[in-house]
């Protein structure tokens, strides 16, 4: 009787969670996640990627610094406006800013997406690059986007012969919400989380994580610190700086730490802990208060980015 | 601080209790930890349990001491974490083959976070307690296997503290020899 009692509960919670797959309650008019708000890279592709901006550069733009950049989870290009109008108005390089796979558009391609269809955008585009001729790349990554250019590195993904630098914003390799290594376990009861946005941040980000989102957010975190824990060598010819938050919510400082252990070639590898508690610190837009102390710090980090290519 | 106090003086009050009436047997072995997503800690554990004649009290008191530098960052690049805590088990059906355990643990988690990062001042350190739900076993040859899943339900870093690297979910097996059988 027990035994049968054991079952019959079991099955209840057991079918009780499959059912729970309900849709988050999604705004349209101002939600990134409907259907009718979309990232602009998607329908000017032209104003973000300089693969399809410039499809024939001269002898000149080919010699020219350029920077890759990418954004984090549930981000869209918007993350690297601000450096990309601080690039174009400083300095002498150029700038192609990617749209992460599944990102930017709606809730249901968020959900499909695998991490590996989120860095593929960061690989075609860089490969684009290489093969119209340019030979001074830089990769600038933020928060997620960090792992995803760490992985196709260490996986031997892209041909480094032209690239020069990387540089990590706020790396996620451990989340500050470690209790997202149970994503795979409570995520079918969950269905979504809703993340707290600030006003100027609605229709950039998405507001619902579908918990597969998160599930593949987990995978390449934790394939991450698996490939630190084993040691990752960067290519000779390849620098790496990482600039960390003190406090950060989303990405534990902690990261820092495991790629100061995890990277072999120390001598390619710098890390700066900033003083700071907003997570991607290098964007400002968007946010309710921003201090002086927040301006100053995103000058000096992009004055120090310029001017190492 | 509170809680630590109050933790001690319950272990204080068991043993005190036990000294009275009750012969302890010490049991001393080797236990693995794995947080889920993280670091295994590998080490060594020992517990006081209390015997009344020939039945066994359900109570029982002990240490852990826990390196990832024999477990994760054995020949590894993960990073060198000691963790120590002591525990007071509760154990249910405690004559039996199989007894139900509940634990709660507090104790002291010290994380290196390299040369680096250590010269610039960070020195991560954290307070821990948790609570563990599992099962004892009794083998033969005085030898017991405690497999036990636990939960962190505080960490409290210390100020200089860079992060921090205490998963909350782990899950423990522990293998003990009974010295005073």
């Amino acid at each position: 009787m027990k035994l049968f009692i054991y079952l019959s509960l079991s099955i209840c919670l057991f079918t009780a969670c499959k059912k729970s797959e309900k849709l988050p309650p999604i705004d349209n008019a101002i939600d990134l996640d409907g259907t009718m708000i979309n990232d602009s890279s998607l329908t000017h592709p032209e104003k973000f990627l300089l693969s399809v901006a410039n499809p024939s550069p001269t002898v000149l733009d080919k010699s020219k610094p350029v920077f890759i950049a990418v954004h984090g989870f549930t981000a869209t290009t918007f993350e690297w406006l601000e450096f990309k109008n601080f690039v174009k108005n400083n300095g002498n390089a150029l700038i192609s800013v990617i749209l992460l796979g599944g990102h930017g558009r709606d809730y249901s391609d968020f959900k499909k997406a695998t991490w590996e269809d989120w860095q593929a955008p960061i690989i075609m585009e860089y490969n684009a690059l290489r093969a119209l001729g340019y030979t001074n790349i830089s990769l600038i990554g933020s928060s997620t986007g960090c792992p995803l250019l760490l992985e196709a590195l260490s996986a031997d993904k892209l041909n480094t012969d032209v690239l020069k630098n990387v540089i990590f914003i706020d790396p996620i390799i451990v989340p500050s919400t470690k209790i997202l290594t149970l994503i795979s376990a409570v995520g079918p009861a969950l269905g979504y989380s809703e993340s707290s946005m600030e006003k100027g941040e609605n229709g950039f980000w998405y507001r619902f994580r579908p918990y597969q989102a998160l599930e593949q957010l987990n995978n390449i975190t934790q394939l991450m610190r698996k490939r630190l824990e084993d040691g990752i060598t960067l290519p000779k010819n390849v620098s790496l700086t990482v600039y960390k938050a003190k406090k950060d919510g989303a990405a534990d400082p902690i990261s820092a730490a495991l790629l100061y252990n995890g990277i072999t070639n120390k001598e390619n590898l710098k890390v700066t802990i900033i003083n700071s508690e907003l997570h991607v610190f290098t964007r400002l837009k968007g946010r309710n208060e921003i201090t002086a102390n927040d301006l100053e710090i995103q000058n000096k980090v992009f004055n120090e980015i310029l001017p190492t290519l | 601080m509170k809680l630590v106090a109050s933790f001690i003086c319950v272990l204080f009050s068991v043993i005190t209790m036990a000294q009275d009436s009750i012969k302890p047997t010490l049991e001393l072995g080797i236990r693995s930890q794995k947080y889920t997503g993280f670091y295994t800690v590998n080490g060594i554990t020992a517990e006081y349990r209390f015997v009344k004649s020939s039945s066994k009290l359900p109570f029982g008191v002990g240490m852990n001491m826990t390196f990832s530098k024999l477990g994760s960052a054995f020949n590894s690049n993960a990073l060198s974490v000691n963790h120590y805590d002591a525990f007071f088990a509760y154990y249910f059906r405690s004559s039996k083959k199989l007894s139900p355990t509940v634990r709660i643990d507090a104790g002291y988690e010290r994380t290196n976070l390299g040369d680096y990062l250590e010269g610039l001042g960070y020195h991560n350190k954290a307070f821990i307690m948790g609570l563990e739900v599992g099962v004892s076993y009794k083998l033969p040859s005085n030898l017991r296997v405690i497999a036990t899943g636990g939960y962190n339900f505080l960490v409290v870093n210390n100020a200089a503290s860079l992060g921090s690297s205490v998963y909350p979910v782990f899950g423990q097996i522990s293998l003990v020899y009974n010295l005073k059988k």
